[in-house]
């Protein structure tokens, strides 16, 4: 992947760019910053670039070495991300992994000028794993790379974190997403925005979103609300029945309920030019948030997103729901 | 692709591959072997990344093609097959079809335009090597090495060609606790003229000794790359990944005073070591040996079994010395020796051992004493 291909890194790009065409390139990187803002994406771009034959300081994206990176065939670019032991446990990266890693660091590389190693989500690192690691780090062999990549740079060993060079990403601007969401998924201009807008500059939360159904279920929620206004416990029940059937749809429901409550945070701090998902419901939203303080709404928003992460744990999907639907419904009155 | 090949060929060729398609890995495909058809054979292809072998078998070809199959499947069909020709036939990507007398099979492939390619080795030099010193070198040395996965570089064979006229080529194996070093004069002058330094892994080392001690085999050219090793012999090509390390500095290590000289018959001390060992510790393995003018006493020590000792005669003029040793370490030792006799240089009891062969002044080996 060309890193013309990556959208709304420009900062990072350049410098990556800059190392490469100098011949500056570390011997370990740390992607760091928001979750699904393009780290692993330009993990790939750099991996790419440093096996093309063709492009200089890029890759052309066409040529063999391109193409088997970008398929996971090129025997010296591998990817390392966390795994569960047995169904349904954690995932993490595991002491296993990294031996192989370290086996294969160890030798030239086999087709290419350089091994690329990615490991994906390195905060995952299970602690003798991590130890493991770190001595790679403190001697790896010069004509390998090592990118590590995270949303949570400060769960990393500062041993570890201290021996790689740390590139930032930003979160991705409105714009960005609107243009990748264009591409992707074939948006026009205005729709792209809007998907934009409830991504939160989360790429992979727009291209994953099936916006039909969410507008589908607002409508649901706002109606079974009214009915159930007045904080009836059975109602409630019912109505968090409805959208559990199970954790897929749970989930869905939940991000959902985080545009709605962010929405409102949105048009209590920012006023009426805040820039709203839910804008086609400006005046309900408006109208309940006018209705509640801050730090109120600020809570409710709080609970809904812990709900989600608690929902991403395995956490039993009706149980997380209902805590936090409790609050939204039962204050309706 | 349409060929037939002889059975005993086509058998012997799977076989050789088996250790390399059995590796763990995250490619499916690596599991397979890639068939080409080329001139006067099939070309066989099977790697697992670190390791890469070619073998040219010689098969009547009647159409050309390229494909890969399951290398496991396709030698356990062979090896039963009754008759001597198998015919193997493929119309396109999705699989062959093997016939042997009244024998049909259908093998499913994958398309080789997914299998790793042989990569292209830029050649820096190249050398001549008689099989059988090869395998010589090899069975001298390997024991030696390493298997501790955090000292990478203590994982392979270090085979060093110098650039002086005359130069021996020379293999070094050591794991820290002790070394083992071959050095031979070359028939032939090596090409490229510069220095080389290479570790070959464990793995490459491992399978060329295989396909050496099948039969008898003639020169064996080394190609040498910045990032790869290739042994050639005739239609026979493994190539190897290098470990990308620093080899500790031999020379360095190597005890060039040590005072003290033994001399024992070699197979004496082979026996009398095995039946000690018996007794001997097997959380450290130790067994001692006791110098004394004239005469050695090897003994062990078994804190809950029991003892053992046995005293051989031998040549020795040094001052008293008791040092202890790892049984195996010095089995390994004795059985790189070819002389008669064995011969072993110390400084003291903690000091390294120097061993030699009187009988070949190529090779020399080291151990560290263990503390009694
Ligand atoms: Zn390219």
């Amino acid at each position: 992947m060309p890193f013309a291909e990556i959208v709304g890194q420009a900062r990072a790009v350049e410098i990556l760019q800059r190392e490469l065409r100098t011949g500056r390139v570390p011997q370990a990187y740390l992607f760091h910053g928001p979750e699904s803002v393009g780290k692993k994406r330009t993990a790939l771009a750099v991996a790419m670039a440093l096996q093309c034959r063709a492009a200089e300081a890029d890759a052309c994206g066409a040529c063999p070495e391109c193409r088997n990176v970008a398929a996971g065939h090129h025997p010296d670019v591998r990817f390392y991300s966390p795994q569960a032991k047995t169904r349904g446990a954690a995932e993490k990266i595991y002491i296993e992994q990294i031996r192989t890693l370290q086996q294969d660091i160890a030798l030239r590389p086999m087709a290419g000028r350089m091994k690329i190693f990615v490991v994906d989500d390195a905060d995952r690192l299970v602690e003798q794993a991590a130890n493991a690691f770190l001595k790679t780090l403190e001697e790896p062999p010069d004509s390998s790379l090592l990118i590590l990549v995270t949303a949570f740079p400060d769960r990393l060993l500062a041993t570890i974190r201290s021996r790689c060079r740390t590139v930032r990403f930003q979160p991705l601007s409105p714009e960005s997403v609107a243009a990748i969401v264009a591409r992707e998924k074939g948006a026009g201009a205005e729709e792209a925005a809007r998907l934009a807008r409830f991504a939160h500059g989360s790429v992979a939360r727009v291209l994953a979103v099936d916006y039909e159904a969410m507008t589908q279920q607002r409508a649901e929620f706002l109606e079974e609300r009214q009915r159930c206004a007045g904080g009836d416990p059975a109602a409630l029940f019912a109505f968090s029945d409805s959208f559990t059937r199970n954790s897929v749809q749970a989930a869905a429901f939940l991000e959902f309920l985080v545009t709605w409550e962010r929405d409102l945070m949105a048009l209590k701090l920012q006023g009426p030019d805040a820039a709203l998902v839910h804008g086609d419901c400006a005046a309900a939203l408006t109208r309940e948030a006018e209705s509640r303080g801050v730090a109120d709404l600020l809570g409710r928003l709080e609970l809904v997103e812990q709900s989600l992460r608690r929902l991403q744990r395995n956490v039993n999907a009706r149980l997380v729901v209902e805590a936090a639907l409790m609050p939204i419904i039962g204050e309706l009155n | 692709m349409k060929f037939t090949i002889e059975k005993s060929s086509l058998v012997t060729g799977l076989q050789r591959i088996q250790a390399i398609v059995q590796a763990r890995t995250t490619m499916p495909i690596l599991s397979n072997v890639r068939l080409e058809t080329v001139k006067g054979g099939i070309l066989l292809f099977a790697t697992d990344l670190e390791i890469g072998l070619r073998d040219l078998l010689p098969a009547e070809i009647e159409a050309d093609g390229t494909i890969t199959v399951s290398a496991k499947k396709l030698y356990e069909i062979s090896r039963e097959l009754k008759q001597d020709a198998i015919r193997i036939a493929s119309e396109d990507s999705e699989g062959i079809l093997i016939r042997s007398g009244k024998s049909s099979f259908r093998l499913r492939g994958l398309p080789a335009e997914e299998f790793p390619s042989f990569p292209e080795i830029e050649e820096t030099g190249r050398t001549a090597v008689p099989a059988a010193m090869l395998l010589e070198m090899i069975r001298k040395t390997a024991y030696a090495v390493s298997t501790d996965l955090t000292r990478m570089s203590l994982n392979g064979v270090l085979i060093h060609l110098s650039e002086q006229k005359g130069a021996p080529i020379k293999m070094v194996a050591t794991d820290g606790h002790r070394l083992s070093l071959v050095s031979r004069k070359l028939p032939g002058l090596p090409s490229g003229g510069k220095s080389r330094k290479v570790i070959v892994p464990r793995k490459a080392i491992s399978e060329l000794k295989k396909y050496m001690e099948e039969a008898e085999r003639g020169d064996v050219e080394i190609v040498f790359s910045q990032n790869h090793l290739v042994f050639q012999e005739k239609n026979y090509t493994l190539l190897s990944r290098l470990i990308d390390g620093k080899f500790p500095n031999y020379s360095d290590i190597i005890p060039k005073h040590n005072p003290h000289q033994l001399s024992v018959d070699r197979e004496m001390l082979q026996g009398a070591v095995r039946r000690v060992s018996i007794l001997s510790d097997e959380k450290t393995h130790a067994i001692k040996l006791a110098l004394r003018k004239g005469e050695i006493q090897i003994s062990s020590n078994h804190p809950e079994i029991g003892e053992a000792q046995e005293a051989l005669s031998a040549e020795y003029q040094g001052e008293d010395l008791e040092v202890g040793f790892n049984v195996r370490y010095l089995q390994d030792v004795a059985s790189a020796v070819n002389g008669a006799e064995i011969r072993m240089l110390f400084m003291d009891a903690l000091s390294p051992s120097r061993i030699e062969d009187p009988q070949d002044d190529g090779f020399l080996a080291i151990i560290m004493p263990m503390r009694l």
